[in-house]
């Protein structure tokens, strides 16, 4: 899906080299780790982050710095976005493109919401937080402190109080 | 406004807006200090995150981003989750989480043998989710009656003296928040002063459109409606009198008072194998009739609401103790499909007591039908079987003897599953953490002196 060109960087997307027409006018993204990655103007707007940096005008001619996005992470971002600007009304199409997209381990999974929450895609946070939510509805308290990394805080008396409180939703 | 959407405007730091926990009970010192450690705990994270970045990925979630999730997780798992962390207590109490978390039925009320307000949990057990004794709404209120549920809320009259002839008052409240609002009284109009009218409350909420409730009292003259229908609309503030359009022979089934709201129409049952309808405003009135041949000779039917679609039911208690379940397929026309036929006899068999089929295995349905064959379990003949409720998002129905069981029942897969050893005849609880609505200043124990009739706190 990703092209590289002669000076290297990689063309993700479909986006026109000879940009004429506003809305296949390309932006550079830059990931935390350097690579560039070229976007069209209307999949990057996806991100309301970008979106405003480019009509603030503070995006310069060198292209947009994300230092909080790994260039996997953006990668997986930006083919969501191109995904999503192609061809929206086919509604079919976007759901199983959307539950591949998903189909990850959580930790890519929480890298993913971590960077659509910087970036402020809202579609992909929704798309990722309700399978992350539908995901660990049914897991034990024990299975939640794991997968998310959570040091237990509570004394075993203040944690048997919560339960007992809540004991309906342990039966 | 989700909590905690959004990152960072321009620049290289990202900075998550603080999410926006509001906490109901802020006195309460094990959330303050969930909230000042998640605080805390959320600032530590940001600076290690932004140095973690390029080397590997931290496993956890910043606390917006995990609002976010919280926010789509069901209400019983997030009850389940605050015993995580103290931050995820903070998170998992949260109002604004609990209010867009997916709510479902959690549990029934009714009213027990010595006809004192109870709930029992969906799966029978534990302790109760609502207080039944409604114990927020006893600090104003000495006497309390509840008349009616709908969904998340209840309409109850209230005394502040501890006796019935004192003034009371209509208090619509809602357990899960602990918010009340007292509704103004309904002023019977003076040309029917003289008959004695009395009002019959049905209370209509629907969660999904959280923004408004309303409250249907047809106005009663002895034993027939009068009709006049007060309705009371919590965007108004105020009791309406309009004059109702049903036919004059229609008897509204004020023993069982099923009452369903759809799509902002309050649905009745009647007497006569129909259901009226009336809007919010007053102003559409509907009959919408049974299918002519009703397999019992009762003309009544219990209604209910799954799935977005008016359900409609009844027991043949006289025969055979088949349960016919309509649904009501086309709103518009009023057609009505028979969905289900199920034979309540046999799900009360199945769980526990000795199986029919274990003693007399080359059983057949006809043979159960003969009473003379099969030595009965120790019952008389005139056991009567009532469908109470019907689960709001999933083909499963509930049901009672009367007696001494309740059971749920999967039109799907055909489980039983027994709820408890005692009878509830309820009405289904959905917990809703929407605010209260109401349209001036009353809210929590506040009354406003315009009001007619209510007295000034």
């Amino acid at each position: 899906m990703a092209a590289t060109t002669a000076d290297g960087s990689k063309v993700v997307g479909g986006g026109e080299k000879s940009n004429v027409d506003e809305e296949s006018k390309m932006i550079t993204l830059f990931s935390s780790d350097g690579e560039r990655f070229e976007v069209t103007q209307e999949a990057a707007a996806m991100s309301q982050t970008i979106h405003h940096m480019m009509e603030d005008g503070c995006v310069d001619d060198e292209g947009v710095h994300l230092p909080n996005v790994g260039s996997s992470i953006l990668a997986m971002v930006i083919e969501y976005c191109n995904r999503h600007v192609a061809s929206p009304d086919e509604k079919e199409d976007i759901r199983s493109f959307d539950a591949g997209f998903v189909n990850v381990e959580h930790h890519t999974l929480f890298d993913i919401i971590r960077a659509a929450n910087y970036l402020d895609v809202k579609e992909l946070m929704d798309l990722c937080c309700q399978t992350v939510a539908d995901s660990i509805k049914s897991k034990s308290v024990e299975e939640i402190r794991e997968l998310f990394g959570i040091v237990n805080d509570f004394t075993p008396e203040e944690e048997a109080e919560i339960r007992k409180e809540n004991q309906w939703a342990f039966e | 406004m989700p909590p905690g959407g959004g990152g960072c405007r321009h620049g290289s730091t990202a900075q998550d807006h603080p999410p926006a926990t509001v906490l109901r009970d802020e006195g309460d010192p094990l959330l303050v200090l969930a909230r000042l450690a998640s605080q805390e705990k959320k600032q530590k994270q940001h600076e290690y995150e932004y140095e973690q970045e390029q080397e590997q990925p931290a496993v956890s979630i910043p606390e917006g981003p995990l609002a976010e999730i919280l926010a789509r997780v069901p209400y019983r798992s997030l009850c389940r989750f605050k015993c995580v962390s103290k931050p995820w207590l903070a998170l998992c109490s949260s109002r604004d989480i609990c209010k867009r978390s997916p709510q479902t039925l959690s549990g029934f009320f009714y009213y027990d043998s010595d006809a004192l307000l109870s709930f029992c949990n969906l799966n029978g057990r534990g302790p109760p989710l609502v207080d039944p004794s409604l114990p927020f709404l006893r600090e104003r209120y000495k006497l309390i009656f509840v008349k009616g549920f709908c969904a998340g809320l209840l309409l109850c009259t209230c005394w502040e003296s501890c006796s019935m002839g004192g003034e009371s008052h209509y208090v619509v409240c809602n357990p899960a928040t602990k918010e009340w609002t007292v509704l103004p009284p309904i002023v019977i109009p003076a040309e029917e002063v003289s008959h004695r009218l009395h009002p019959i409350p049905y209370l209509g909420f629907d969660a999904t459109i959280p923004t408004c409730f309303a409250v249907f009292a047809p106005l009663r003259k002895g034993q027939s409606d009068s009709g006049i229908v007060a309705i009371y609309s919590s965007q108004t503030g105020q009791w309406t009198y309009v004059q109702s359009k049903w036919s004059a022979r229609t008897h509204i089934d004020h023993v069982r008072k099923r009452h369903v709201l759809l799509d902002g129409t309050m649905h009745l049952t009647t007497r006569q194998k129909s259901i009226v309808t009336v809007d919010m405003e007053g102003k559409v009135w509907r009959e919408i009739k049974m299918p002519d041949r009703l397999p019992s000779n009762v003309d009544i039917v219990s209604i209910g609401k799954s799935q977005g679609r008016l359900y409609a039911w009844q027991i043949d208690n006289r025969h055979d103790r088949q349960l016919y379940i309509w649904v009501l397929d086309d709103y518009g026309t009023g057609k009505w499909i028979l969905k289900h036929t199920v034979n309540v006899l046999e799900l009360f068999r199945r769980p526990g007591s000795i199986s029919v089929f274990s003693v007399y295995p080359d059983c057949n349905v006809g043979v159960l039908n003969d009473r003379e064959k099969i030595g009965k379990p120790c019952r008389n003949g005139y056991d009567t079987y009532d469908m109470f409720a019907v689960h709001p998002d999933c083909n499963v129905i509930f049901l009672t003897d009367k007696k001494k069981m309740t059971i749920s029942y999967n039109l799907d897969n055909h489980k039983v599953e027994i709820i408890c050893t005692e009878s509830i005849h309820g009405l289904p609880y959905i917990p809703c953490f929407a605010e209260l609505p109401v349209n001036w200043s009353l809210r929590v124990g506040a009354a406003s002196s315009t009001q007619n009739g209510t007295p000034p706190l």
